[in-house]
């Protein structure tokens, strides 16, 4: 596993911040914008030339590229070996505006004189150029691709790895997503009024928003013949994912979290588990009062008597868009890893629409099986189930 | 388990044939102008209005393609684009720098995202099911149609609405063209010089594995490798196939750069009659799927198209050899039904 965020620059960092309760949320300083002082975001203090030297790679390309290489790079070394040539390898990344930061770098030269701003600011503007530049970096090549479905695009990369893998046309699969704050998306999640001008508070009955956070996660999936063959222990097993369309409205979760609820169903009926099989729910719990509000009343709808533990860890991250799925999948491996359900930050007083109630202290507990969920524009909803190793 | 087409919607520079008369002609402008149906008919004036074109585009296609086959709505979507949605993404981009981060509305915002075509079909079909949307450059549309066939595969029973959407916009034209991508503008499409000539446009496709009277064709086999990989891969493709293909449409896209390389690779190849589709479409990163509409409609109805090399048979089995910048290269593989 590999995972850069703001509250640590590799997996180790995160599992202390996690046990410490720590969070990341403070005003941008590496990102220029207006709303440097109104909009706490979760940013990773890091220049953009520290992390391309972190990286190893050129000055002057997309920070959501230097994210991504790093956890990348970090994930593979969780494997004892690094010669995949006899394997059938890939790639597959997530994010929401691939090489955004730089474009929009261009656009103010670019709109005062269309012959002006530097081409090199747009070459990576695709979302599959960030990760087609991580690839070569990383020099996994073989099957590259990218999800773009808004927040639970790093989600549907695992499930695509796991489903590649399980119809054995890949042997090792190295993926999860990346996504850099922006002025874009900061200012576009802005005028939804979405955004919380203090720490978000998953949950909370009083929430008023998220904050945007921004960071890197990666996982390496390998077969069952990999394992054997390699002798490897697992850190957790990928049993069950789904994902669904809410249908509802091209941002708003329907109320009744519809999408959400076929997603936690079918990962549930794809991993052939029971409601009751599930010990804790690592939340999509961004903040705001549209998605807690839908995703607690489909948890309470689908768990029925038998709710396990949840919470939300965007109160310590933010919201990582493009990354948070994968984050939140090193998350629930790191609780199972652990046997700890991590809380939610802030949290006070619970919602008036639901009975639920998310965790809110660091808990030891027997964790077998653990969900995560990641949802997003365009009714996007995808759940992931892990299994303890 | 065999995949079959058994819809088709298209909207690009050419319209879809349904016989095999096809008053198609080789674009003469940069970009091509896409022929937009007429939306009134497909989608209430209301919506269409907050529409960008990438959203109507495909979701008339979708409309199209749904109502060839006869379904009203499908299980599971998955649309490919390489740029998603760029006129809202510069809509908001300009609104962003114009006004310096101040008094800015969410419309274009929201519709920018990547997802939004294939969102908007699932929230106009009312369809729960899985929606995914690739965004790999030159290999979007395969990858999504590769994701179809594992679908299938994963369970039989499954109805896919399976395609690729890419728009031009206002200020992607002269961005891309300041990379020194286009032709001169007195020259034609196959003119013996650098550059090429760009279109846009979406095409969706309905597939699952009943084989029936009405079908297009049978999708046998797609792949997707890098150039350094190009040559080893045909070969292991069309072996592991074991098929001749007879037909081939060509990825020629005019650039002399690329061109000649092209052909001299035919002569590896068993493929006796060679098309061409880009001087059709125009060059885009989802070329290969208006390559597979057309080759789908060849297999079908036959075609009066001119080849580019060989003789016109009613084609049985046809080769997609697509290429991205010589970069992104694709085998589709498709026979009649």
């Amino acid at each position: 596993m590999g995972a850069i965020s703001s509250i640590g620059m590799n997996v180790s960092d995160h599992v202390e911040s996690l046990l410490k309760e720590r969070h990341g949320v403070s005003h941008a300083e590496i990102l220029q914008t207006h709303h440097q002082d109104k909009l706490p975001v979760c940013e990773i203090k890091k220049t953009n030339d520290e992390l391309a030297t972190l990286a190893g790679m050129p000055l002057g390309l997309s920070r959501t590229i230097y994210l991504s290489a790093l956890a990348a790079q970090e994930a593979l070394l969780g494997l004892p070996f690094n010669d995949f040539s006899a394997y059938r390898t890939g790639f597959i990344s997530g994010n929401t505006v691939g090489g955004m930061d730089l474009t929009e770098k261009f656009f103010v030269d670019y709109l005062q004189n269309a012959n002006r701003g530097h081409l090199s600011d747009v070459v990576h503007h695709e979302c599959g150029a960030v990760t087609e530049v991580v690839a070569k970096h990383i020099n996994l090549q073989q099957f590259v691709t990218t999800f773009s479905t808004a927040c639970s695009s790093s989600a549907n990369s695992l499930m695509h790895a796991a489903r590649m893998i399980k119809a054995n046309q890949l042997d090792i699969v190295l993926a999860g997503g990346c996504d850099a704050l922006c002025k874009f998306t900061l200012n576009g999640f802005n005028t939804l009024m979405i955004l919380d001008n203090e720490p978000s508070k998953p949950f909370d009955k009083h929430r008023r928003g998220l904050n945007l956070g921004e960071g890197a996660a990666y996982l390496v999936l390998v077969s069952d013949s990999v394992l054997q063959k390699n002798n490897l222990k697992p850190i957790a097993e990928l049993i069950g994912y789904a994902n669904a369309n809410d249908a509802f409205h091209q941002t708003a979760s329907s109320a009744e979290g519809h999408g959400n609820y076929l997603a936690m169903e079918g990962a549930l009926k794809q991993a052939a588990l029971k409601p009751s099989d599930i010990q804790y729910i690592n939340a999509h719990g961004t903040g705001t009062s549209n998605n807690d509000s839908s995703e607690s009343i489909a948890i309470e709808r689908l768990f029925k008597e038998n709710v396990p533990m949840f919470s939300s860890t965007k109160g310590n991250t933010g919201h990582t868009l493009g990354a948070c799925g994968a984050l939140e999948a090193v998350f629930s491996c790191v609780a199972l890893q652990h046997q700890v359900v991590f809380p939610s930050l802030r949290f006070k007083d619970g919602m008036d629409e639901c009975a639920i109630r998310p965790e809110t202290s660091l808990k030891s507990v027997q964790l077998n099986h653990v969900m995560s969920n990641s949802f997003g524009f365009g009714g996007n909803c995808s759940s992931l189930i892990f299994r303890k190793a | 388990m065999a995949v079959f087409i058994q819809g088709i919607g298209n909207v690009s520079a050419q319209l879809t044939p349904s016989s095999n008369t096809w008053h198609w002609h080789t674009i003469t402008q940069n970009p091509a102008p896409c022929v937009e149906p007429n939306y009134s008919d497909l989608i209430a004036p209301m919506q269409l209005r907050r529409m960008s074109k990438a959203v109507r585009m495909g979701i008339a296609a979708s409309i199209m393609a749904l109502k060839d086959a006869g379904l009203e709505k499908p299980d599971t979507i998955i649309t490919g684009t390489a740029y998603g949605c760029l006129a809202d993404t510069e809509h908001f981009l300009t609104k962003l720098v114009d006004q310096e981060e101040q008094m800015l509305t969410p419309t274009a915002f929201i519709q920018s995202t990547h997802n939004t075509v294939s969102g908007q079909i699932a929230l106009h079909l009312k369809c729960h099911g899985r929606n995914f949307t690739y965004t790999q450059r030159g290999h979007s549309f395969e990858h999504a149609l590769q994701d179809a066939m594992l679908s299938l595969n994963e369970d039989a029973q499954q109805q896919l609405l399976v395609g690729a959407i890419d728009e031009i916009s206002k200020h992607s034209f002269p961005i891309i063209g300041r990379f020194g991508t286009y032709k001169h503008e007195e020259e034609s499409f196959f003119q013996d010089s650098k550059g090429t000539m760009v279109g846009e446009g979406a095409h969706m496709f309905v597939l699952n594995s009943e084989k029936k009277e009405s079908s297009f064709a049978e999708i046998v086999d797609v792949y997707t490798c890098f150039t350094d990989q190009v040559e080893m891969s045909m070969k292991l493709f069309l072996e592991r196939n074991n098929c001749k293909p007879e037909t081939c449409l060509l990825g020629l896209n005019g650039n002399n750069r690329y061109d000649a390389w092209f052909v001299e690779q035919l002569k590896n190849l068993s493929c006796t009659n060679v098309y061409t589709y880009k001087n059709y479409c125009g060059e885009q990163p989802i070329a290969a799927s208006f390559a597979m509409m057309m080759a789908a409609s060849m297999l079908r109805y036959g075609t009066d198209l001119p080849v580019y090399q060989g003789s016109a048979l009613h084609p049985k089995t046809i080769l997609i050899w697509n290429h991205y910048k010589n970069q992104y290269h694709s085998f589709i593989l498709l026979r009649r039904s």
